[in-house]
């Protein structure tokens, strides 16, 4: 499938990532997981921006989805879950201009400071449907030649980012954003060895 | 083995499970819902017409039903009660996979106990939880061909392929259900319902741009393409846009060497292929690296050289292609070099990469 169910806007900090604005699109997956998959995807993209360099990006593929981050050098990040059929060069032009927008919004000085509830971006969820179809970015190729220039880290799995030491499972079970309902789908979709069917 | 005695509360979740079914005629999705303990309340969840059962019971609920419509089925004299009906409801939602459920059900519907409308709409519930099961397009399609047997009313066939195209959404490369809404086609030809294949055309053209890598989709269309070019009745359905498209693809010369003025139909049908061949282009050029997309492309190269076997459409062919490997080469390497050599030895078309 050529789809995007997540972006979010986090703020990384010396030494966690606060979210700052997330879209979600999750109406493929069944009634009964969305609420799951949602606290997941939200998970996923904290942890990755949080082992994220600064001025840095990278694509990471997990099973049928893709997780591409950028991390600009003044601390704001940006995070889009896709299936791995949508075009990750696209992905990051997106999370340019998602960047570039947001900071026209927002003043950066306030960055810090702020959490979710405070601050109001909607434009995330506009341009999360309108990209829905990646031949809308097509208006965007001046930021994708300069895309072109910068180096793109590529990992297969979410345990390729982690650091040394850390698993993912160990994560998981720490982790306060998960409910215990999440926490329990974690375990029976690794055991059936997929992401979100059962 | 004994019925299992240690879950009394399976009959009252059989039950509440079958009154949802029965009375909900809206009733859109069936799923687990990951739970690892009782939570001391009823284990059926139904929300927003979608039914969910919570995952510490399946194992007892579907041992209970398991157990007791095998010994039902080994009976000689099989009294119909509407408990049968409540067990089969539970066990095929449950496991959709066996086939002597589904034939119970069906004696069920000979019978007359159940009727063949509720039973589509049971089956499309079914689908939802398990998208990919052949025995529910089966029996689907048993009920449609051999208890229904109208392919009249347009209503039935978009129902089918709805329910058809809900399942391949819900699973990748989803070659049952495709083949299902392919049989449905072919039952409605034979009512003489031509129209229909120029509409999966379009529709499914759509449907492809949101799933680059959908095999069975590109092989569902390859089928429908088969039609179009061997059917007039069936071309006649499309909006032509042959003429652009064979200016494109020939210069003068070529045209005037493959086109006889009599054969405007021929010019239709090799206006189809193209349309599907720079279709395909665009796809490949926004999307790398897909297996579907090049393996797409031979069969419209194969058919193009078949329906007009001549040198001279080898000869566009090969600039065409040559032009197209040299541009995308980069990012689909190994499709590329695979599709070269195909080209080479199947069609006889050699191309050499810069």
């Amino acid at each position: 499938m050529v789809k995007l169910f997540a972006m979010s806007v986090l703020y990384k900090g010396p030494n966690e990532a606060t979210l700052l604005k997330a879209a979600f699109e999750l109406q493929s997956f069944g009634y009964f997981q969305r609420k799951s998959v949602q606290e997941f995807m939200s998970f996923v993209t904290k942890t990755i921006a949080e082992r994220t360099a600064i001025a840095a990006r990278q694509s990471v593929k997990e099973k049928e989805y893709m997780c591409h981050v950028y991390v600009r050098a003044d601390n704001l990040a940006g995070v889009l879950i896709s299936d791995d059929e949508y075009p990750p060069r696209v992905a990051h032009t997106l999370l340019t201009k998602t960047l570039d927008e947001f900071t026209a919004k927002v003043p950066p000085y306030n960055w810090s400071k702020l959490n979710e509830t405070q601050v109001t971006f909607n434009e995330l969820n506009v341009m999360l449907a309108k990209y829905q179809n990646p031949k809308e970015a097509d208006a965007m190729t001046k930021i994708q030649q300069d895309l072109d220039d910068t180096k793109i880290i590529l990992h297969s799995t979410i345990e390729a980012v982690l650091e040394r030491g850390e698993k993912l499972d160990d994560l998981v079970a720490k982790s306060e954003g998960l409910s215990m309902q999440s926490k329990a789908f974690y375990k029976t979709a690794k055991k059936t060895n997929a992401c979100c069917r059962m | 083995m004994e019925i299992d005695d240690n879950f009394p509360a399976a009959i009252r979740i059989v039950t509440e499970i079958q009154n949802i079914v029965s009375k909900d005629p809206k009733l859109k999705e069936f799923d687990l819902v990951i739970q690892p303990e009782s939570q001391n309340k009823s284990p059926v969840i139904y929300i927003d017409h979608c039914l969910g059962l919570e995952s510490w019971c399946v194992r007892h609920v579907y041992r209970y039903v398991y157990q007791r419509l095998i010994t039902i089925r080994k009976r000689l004299k099989r009294p119909v009660s509407n408990e049968t009906i409540t067990l089969l409801t539970s066990a095929l939602l449950l496991n959709p996979e066996v086939t002597t459920f589904w034939n119970m059900r069906r004696e069920l519907v000979i019978d007359e106990y159940l009727k063949p409308n509720e039973e589509l709409r049971f089956c499309a519930v079914v689908l939802k939880f398990k998208p990919k099961s052949a025995e529910i397009f089966n029996y689907r399609r048993w009920i449609l061909f051999h208890v229904l047997k109208d392919f009249s009313s347009n209503d039935v066939v978009q129902n089918e392929l709805t329910v058809g195209l809900t399942a391949a959404n819900d699973y990748p490369s989803n070659y049952n259900a495709w083949n299902h809404c392919f049989c449905v086609i072919q039952r409605s030809l034979d009512h003489g319902n031509f129209a229909l294949i120029a509409q999966q055309w379009e529709i499914t053209k759509v449907w492809c741009c949101e799933h680059v890598s959908d095999h069975s989709c590109m092989q569902y269309r390859q089928r429908l393409l088969k039609y179009l070019v061997t059917d007039k009745r069936c071309i006649q359905h499309l909006k032509s846009c042959a003429s652009k498209l064979l200016l494109r693809f020939f210069n003068s010369d070529e045209r005037h060497k493959l086109m006889r003025p009599s054969e405007d139909y021929i010019g239709e049908t090799i206006g189809v292929i193209l349309d599907e061949l720079y279709f395909n282009e665009d796809l490949i050029a926004m999307y790398q690296n897909h297996e579907s997309l090049w393996n797409h492309r031979r069969f419209l190269c194969y058919l193009l050289v078949n329906i007009y076997s001549t040198d001279c459409i080898k000869e566009v062919l090969m600039n065409n292609e040559k032009r197209v490997c040299t541009n995308f080469l980069k990012g689909n390497e190994m499709f590329v070099k695979k599709y070269v050599l195909w080209l080479q030895t199947k069609l006889c078309i050699s191309i050499q990469l810069l």
